[in-house]
């Protein structure tokens, strides 16, 4: 099984767009989380108002992935910034809530509606 | 008695696709007139076999690719190319078209291609007929501490678990899901000893703890024993670490609002969620998942009366 790219990044304005790529699962965790902190490092932070991550690739995931969209939300939560995720599977939207971060998330149906929450529209 | 379905917007072109199928040969040819059309054909008819232009009015090639793929996996699709349908041909390939035939070959081709993928779809066929009366699996797996591993398991045993058809897909992805978080636990916590409670601190300590202990002793000599039991009422999997254990009763509770934003607790949570029974041996570690198949709502009436 060769290496796939964890997501893909995008700008609508001042909001960042993750899409999630592919079955992002156990075995890039490791990889996902380097991309994550990666990703943490390099962007301007200051230019952005909202986060957006986007699950229409991936029909489900653990904890691991989880744990790296807390990262994102950890960092941009602090400056008042927001974070929406959209396209999730039933099964996805089951993760979400058990683990209770349809709590802090908002969960949109696409990614258009995502990016109004976003942008606090 | 082998029957073509043969999809095109042009009068002329269904004629000439159909009489060649159709010289020395005694297939029985149906025509549809757009991918619509031929969805509708296929519900009353059930062809071996569909063989469609791509660009069509309604419905074009492409998405009848794309509806067949969902509706009828089994029938498989051959396209009719002409020049300057190239890039959707590529897209209905990539979509699950079985083959292709360019128009201006037909009349050397058609039969030839038609031939070679009804007798790869009969195969394949009987395959799925004999899966779906399966009655009971048993796998055993020994693995070592190879993290690409893990998702492979978890994948055969979502194929059986189709071929059994034990449950719904949400309900497979779930299973899937407790089941690779029971194998995550068992790599991570289990047979390298790595504790959450660095992950909280240093995430990226944590992970490459986890490879220098992969490859150094003890820890790259340890297995995860799996065994996956299934049958059409039951899925069971039961799995093994070679570690210390560990006492369940002392992980977070991940639904408690304080422990929200610590990364310990989460995977046992959907594990206890997604199943219907989780239970750790003594020694914490052995996790056996449970979950048993749901009862229609018919089934449930019958019993009760």
């Amino acid at each position: 099984m060769g290496s796939e790219k964890p997501f893909t990044l995008s700008r609508d304005d001042r909001t960042l767009i993750l899409a999630l790529e592919g079955k992002v699962g156990s075995l890039n965790a490791a990889d996902l989380l380097s991309e994550v902190d990666v990703l943490l490092d390099e962007v301007n932070w200051d230019g952005i108002d909202g986060v957006v991550v986007d699950f229409a690739d991936v029909d489900y995931f653990g904890s691991e992935v989880l744990e790296a969209i807390l990262r994102v939300w950890n960092r941009v939560h602090p400056a008042g910034g927001r974070l929406a995720v959209c396209n999730l599977s039933d099964v996805g939207r089951d993760i979400l809530s058990l683990s209770r971060f349809d709590t802090l998330w908002q969960v949109a149906d696409s990614r258009e509606a995502a990016v109004q929450i976003a942008k606090g529209a | 008695m082998t029957t073509v379905l043969v999809v095109d917007d042009a009068a002329t072109d269904r004629q000439l696709a159909g009489g060649l199928l159709k010289a020395d040969t005694d297939w029985t040819v149906l025509y549809a007139v757009d991918g619509k059309d031929a969805l509708r054909e296929i519900e009353l008819h059930v062809p071996d076999i569909v063989l469609t232009d791509l660009q069509m009015p309604e419905m074009n090639g492409l998405e009848l690719v794309a509806a067949m793929k969902k509706g009828y996996p089994l029938i498989p699709v051959v396209l009719m190319t002409a020049k300057g349908s190239e890039e959707i041909a590529v897209q209905a390939l990539q979509a699950g078209a079985a083959s292709y035939v360019p128009k201006r070959s037909l009349a050397d081709e058609v039969q030839e291609i038609i031939r070679r993928i009804l007798s790869a779809s009969r195969e394949e066929r009987s395959y799925a007929r004999l899966m779906h009366r399966l009655s009971r699996h048993e796998s055993s797996f020994v693995l070592e501490n190879d993290l690409a591993l893990i998702p492979s398991v978890v994948h055969y045993v979502q194929q059986l678990i189709t071929q059994l058809r034990f449950c719904d897909e949400p309900e497979r992805l779930r299973i899937g899901v407790a089941l690779e978080e029971a194998l995550l636990n068992a790599y991570y916590h289990g047979n390298l000893e790595v504790s959450s409670a660095l992950r909280e601190t240093d995430h990226m300590a944590y992970y490459e703890l986890a490879r220098q202990r992969a490859a150094e002793e003890p820890y790259c000599n340890r297995r995860i024993y799996v065994e996956a039991r299934l049958s059409p009422t039951e899925a069971l999997c039961i799995v093994r670490d070679s570690g210390p254990g560990f006492d369940p009763s002392e992980v977070p509770d991940a639904t408690d609002p304080a422990n929200l934003e610590r990364p310990c607790g989460r995977g046992l949570l959907l594990m206890r969620t997604f199943m219907d029974e989780v239970r750790f041996n003594d020694m914490g570690n052995e996790v056996t998942l449970v979950k048993r198949r749901q009862k229609e709502a018919h089934e449930s009436d019958s019993e009760a009366n």
